[in-house]
Formats: structure tokens, sequence, C-alpha cells
């Protein structure tokens, strides 16, 4: 034994050493390639994949989703994605401390165990932010404003200064066994308490701006300069967090064409109705279809936005009645009593006219464009808003006669004053 | 290939044996004793032709009082005297602020004092003399003198091999 001891220790290319006897075969003449060395090195390297992962899986879901109002399952998705995109880069120290003060044949299952571990104190506050969030009050944006705000006042209080010295604790670790694994589980979960007790206003702020693009590099930001600096800057991460806190203040107060004017782009239609249908002498209820990602699922968190109702292509060779539009309304709701359902009036003046056209003029009959955002706007504040169940209804003025109108399509479109 | 002599690429050191759990040292001697595994990474791997080394943690030690310098020493039989096995002795573990270390305090997070010291030699000569068997390690702290009661807390001891 002692010789290969000596051996060993001398970094002896003979194969009886120590380690031979143990291992089956003591490996000599190899040593491992810089690539290899390098992940070596750095155990913590398949946690930065997954940090590299989660944000483009937010970055490609953020052109798509951003602002919108989610599922409570996709939304905790997006949650954790956040955590993972946002605070585990933070605590990569701490993950290669754990790989390191763990042997070498369980260090990425020390990695798996603390991950764990960390995340669910994440997922107890992501389970609660992703349930307030299905509040249509919470789809504007004074609520991250107030958030951010929040995370500033947060940031001077002697429980966040104590909190954020908890990020970097470290706790013992077994080195086999079940001890090992639950010790893995409790550093990370000792971190993950310390990450939530230090950022919770700031992840909820980037959580109620609907995992904006530009919120979470901000709130990054804000945490890099407290975590990776020997000492935290916390005066220049103060300002940075009031200054989001400024930018979503002036969002949510702004006049809309102010705030979005670069955003005035094309129309988009946000419910549509799938064939044409014809108005009688009564009333009629027509849905509109919407898509699972439309924008009516957030329609309160975009003030900028307006919204209008298009009745296209009514077509009739008869003198037809007036029409009054509604949203919504009841099927057995009086209408003078939903004055604040009315959308607008359609008085068909011309309709046989529009219909035959004339000479250089097509027949594509009348069409109405009403502003609805108002009476969108108060319907969305409900909590049984549900975009799907979007009805349009229209009401005959009294009429004795015949009446068959014939509507092309009804569309409900999202613009910005000054856009196209 | 790892190259001789690179200060920017250091030998990667792998842990080899722990305690499996947090122990209390007072002002008597504390013997404990782990398994230690044969290496299987970096430490088994090397070929850079440097002497590898063996390093011992003594991690996470925390306290409320104040507690007396330890003396660590490796596979000391039990009873005898320190004095009489110098080729023993790992490290001294001086105690200074370790009070205020067991706190949080300002941007410090409470993690203790920790100590690691080069036992290389310490083993080769138990290896020689065929007083340790590479499997298990033996590890003794004696206090110096203390008038009053004391007692620390050793989040865990480790060996490294490098």
């Amino acid at each position: 034994m002692t010789p290969s001891l000596n051996r060993f220790f001398r970094n002896s290319r003979k194969t009886d050493s120590v380690a031979a006897e143990s291992v089956g075969e003591f490996i000599t003449g190899w040593g491992p390639q810089p690539a290899v060395a390098l992940l070596w090195r750095h155990p913590e390297w398949w946690t930065v994949l997954l940090c590299g992962a989660a944000w483009v899986t937010l970055l490609a879901a953020g052109w798509q989703h951003s602002g919108h109002r989610m599922p409570v399952m996709m939304e905790l998705c997006h949650w954790m994605l956040m955590v993972m995109a946002m605070m585990v880069p933070f605590t990569l120290d701490r993950v290669r401390v754990a790989a390191e003060a763990s042997l070498w044949a369980r260090r990425n299952r020390a990695i798996a165990g603390f991950l764990a571990g960390y995340l669910v104190p994440w997922l107890g506050v992501g389970v609660l932010a992703a349930w307030v969030r299905q509040a249509s009050w919470t789809q504007s944006y004074a609520v991250p404003a107030a958030l951010f705000g929040l995370a500033a006042v947060w940031m001077v209080t002697p429980l966040h200064t104590r909190a954020l010295a908890g990020c970097h604790r470290r706790c013992p670790l077994a080195p086999v066994g079940w001890r090992a694994d639950r010790d893995c589980l409790r550093f990370g979960g000792t971190i993950g308490i310390a990450c939530v007790a230090s950022c919770w206003p700031l992840m909820l702020a980037c959580a109620f701006t609907g995992h904006s693009v530009i919120a979470m590099a901000g709130g990054m930001a804000v945490s890099a300069l407290e975590r990776w600096p020997y000492r935290p800057r916390q005066r220049q991460a103060w300002q940075a967090t009031a200054a989001l806190a400024g930018i979503y203040f002036v969002l949510a107060v702004l006049p809309p064409v102010t705030a979005f004017a670069e955003q005035a782009s094309k129309p988009m239609i946000a419910a549509v109705t799938s064939t044409p249908f014809i108005l009688g002498a009564k009333a009629t209820h027509i849905s509109l279809s919407t898509s699972e990602d439309s924008v009516l699922w957030h329609i309160n968190h975009r003030p900028e936005k307006r919204y209008f109702l298009g009745i296209e292509n009514l077509r009739s060779g008869i003198d037809s009645p007036a029409f009054a539009v509604y949203l919504n309304l009841p099927p057995d709701g009086d209408i003078a009593k939903s004055s604040q359902l009315f959308a607008g009036h359609m008085p068909l003046f011309g309709v046989r006219e529009a219909t035959r056209g004339t000479a250089g003029v097509p027949g594509t009959g009348l069409t109405y464009r009403f502003d609805v955002t108002d009476v969108l706007r108060r319907l969305a504040s409900q909590p049984e808003w549900d975009p799907a169940r979007l009805r349009v209804s229209f009401i005959p003025e009294r009429w004795e006669g015949k009446a068959e109108v014939r509507v092309g399509q009804v569309v409900l479109v999202e613009s910005v004053p000054g856009g196209r | 290939m790892q190259s001789p002599h690179d200060p920017n690429h250091p030998p990667i050191p792998e842990m080899v044996g722990a305690t499996s759990d947090p122990f209390a040292i007072r002002a008597v001697p504390t013997f404990i004793s782990f398994d230690v595994q044969a290496p299987t990474g970096p430490a088994l791997i090397r070929d850079d032709r440097m002497p590898r080394t063996a390093h011992l943690g003594i991690e996470n030690i925390m306290s409320k009082v104040p507690v007396p310098a330890y003396a660590v020493y490796l596979n000391l039989p039990e009873g005898s005297d320190p004095a009489r096995h110098p080729f023993r002795y790992a490290g001294s573990l001086p105690m200074f602020g370790l009070v205020e270390m067991s706190e949080v305090r300002g941007h410090h997070p409470a993690n203790g004092l920790t100590y690691r010291f080069d036992v290389t030699t310490v083993l080769l000569r138990l290896a020689v003399l065929k007083e340790w068997d590479a499997r298990t390690l033996r590890v003794t702290f004696i206090p110096e003198p203390w008038p009053q009661p004391a007692e620390a807390q050793v989040g865990r001891v480790s060996l490294y091999f490098q």
C-alpha cells in the first residue's frame, strides 16, 4: 500500500497505485482534452445551458404572448422559465459549490438536487402569482409600476440586505447515500428561500408585465448589480429599479398615442364571424370566433389600443329597418337597461342603392364601423369575461313588413389612434 | 492535455471523503472518522507530471460563544499524547472571529469559518509507517487549555485530492 500511495501522490504512471486497487484500472498516460477539462472545471455548464434555453423559450414566446393573459398552467410555466432565466444564473457559484463538495461520481446528481430544492420556493410563489394574474385588474401597467416601486422600497430595508446575504450561504453536504441527496435539496432550498426573500417584488413585477422581455432584462440587470460584484452595488440597483418603476408608471398614465406612437401598426383582427348571415325583423344574436391567444384576453393590459366593430357588406334588395347593435347582450336582457352594452346604430339608409350599385360603383352594400373600446373594457373588467363567448346582438326597430339584410362579415379589430 | 506549471489551469480538486453529519467540538479532545473513496475523476486521470496533493477541509465551523483554538491531527491513537506525534499534525484552527462569522452581518452570510490544510506530507508519512489504510481517515481536534465551557459546530470535514 505504501509504495502505491507514494506513486499516487508523485503522479506516477505505475499501474499499481492506490486508485487502481479500488477502481480496477488506473488510467495513465491520458489527460483530459481541453474541452473536457473545461467542462470538468465548470460542472455548472449544463445549468448555464438550461438558463440559455429558458431565455430562448421566453424570447420566442415573448413575440406571441408578451402582455397576454394566459391560463394558470401556462402562466406558471412562464413563471418557472423566468426564474430559470433570471434567477438561476445568480446561483451558479452555489451550483458549483454543490458539485465540488460532492464525490466525483455524483456531481451532476448533486446539481440536480440543488436545482430542485432551489426551484421549490419559487414554484410556491409562482402558483400564487399565476392565480392572482387571472384577475382582470392585474392586466394593467399600473400593477408592475407599483411592484417595481415596492421592489425599490424593499431594497433599502434591512430584511432585503439579510436575505441577499443569505443567497451566499453554504451548507455542508454528506458525501454518499440519502443524506447526500437530502443535503443537496436542503442546500438548494436554503438558497431558494433567501432568493425569494430578496427578489420577490422584482420577480412579481416582471411577471405582471406579462413577462415582458424589457422588464426581465431590466430585472436581471438589477439582480446582477446586487449579486455579482464583491460588494453589492445597492445604490445603482435601487436607481435601476426606480427607473423601471418610472417607466411603467409613465406607460400607465400617459396618453396611449404618446406612449405607443411607435407601435402604430396595422390593425389586428381580434374576432370575426365565420360565415355570412341574414338579419330579419326579429332580434339576431351571433357569436364571434376568437383564437386562444386573442388580444381580447388582455384588453385591459393594452390601454393604448382601440377596438372597432365592423359590420361589413350589408346588402338587401328591399327596404329594411334600422338596427341597434349590442355586445354580449343577455338573451333575456332588457335593452333599456343595457345601454352600457350598446355598440352603435345602423340606420341602413340607402341599403338598396348600395346593394344595386351604380355605373362604375360595385354593389358592395353598406359597411358600419363602431368604436367599442369602452364597452369591451367594461366587459373585460368583469370576472366572467370570456372572449371566446363574445356575442353581437342586432335589435331591429319596430318593423311591420318583411326584412332581409345579408351581412357579409362582422369583424372586431384592434388598432391604435394614428395607426392605419 | 494539462501542461505542467500552468498557473491559469490549476489541477481540478476532487472530493474523496467527508463526514456525513455536522458534529460538535468542545473543550476536550474530539475524534471523528470518515470513509475515503478512491478518486475516479481528475485526481486519478491527471497526467501533468506534477505531484498530487491532499487537502483536509474543516468547513462551516460555527459557534455562538468563544471557543479555544484547536490543533488538528490525523490518525492520532486514542488517548495518546499529541506532543509525541508531531508528524500527525495537520494544522491549527484559530477561532478568531468565529462568533462574528456565525451571524449574518451586513453582506456576510453566516457560513462560519472554513480552513483547508495541505496534508500530503502527513498522509505519506502515515502511509510509510503503515498507519493509514487509505480507506478511513481519523481526525482529532485537540483544544488549547480553556477554563470555561465551549462548544462549536463543525459542518463537515472533507478530504480532497488534487
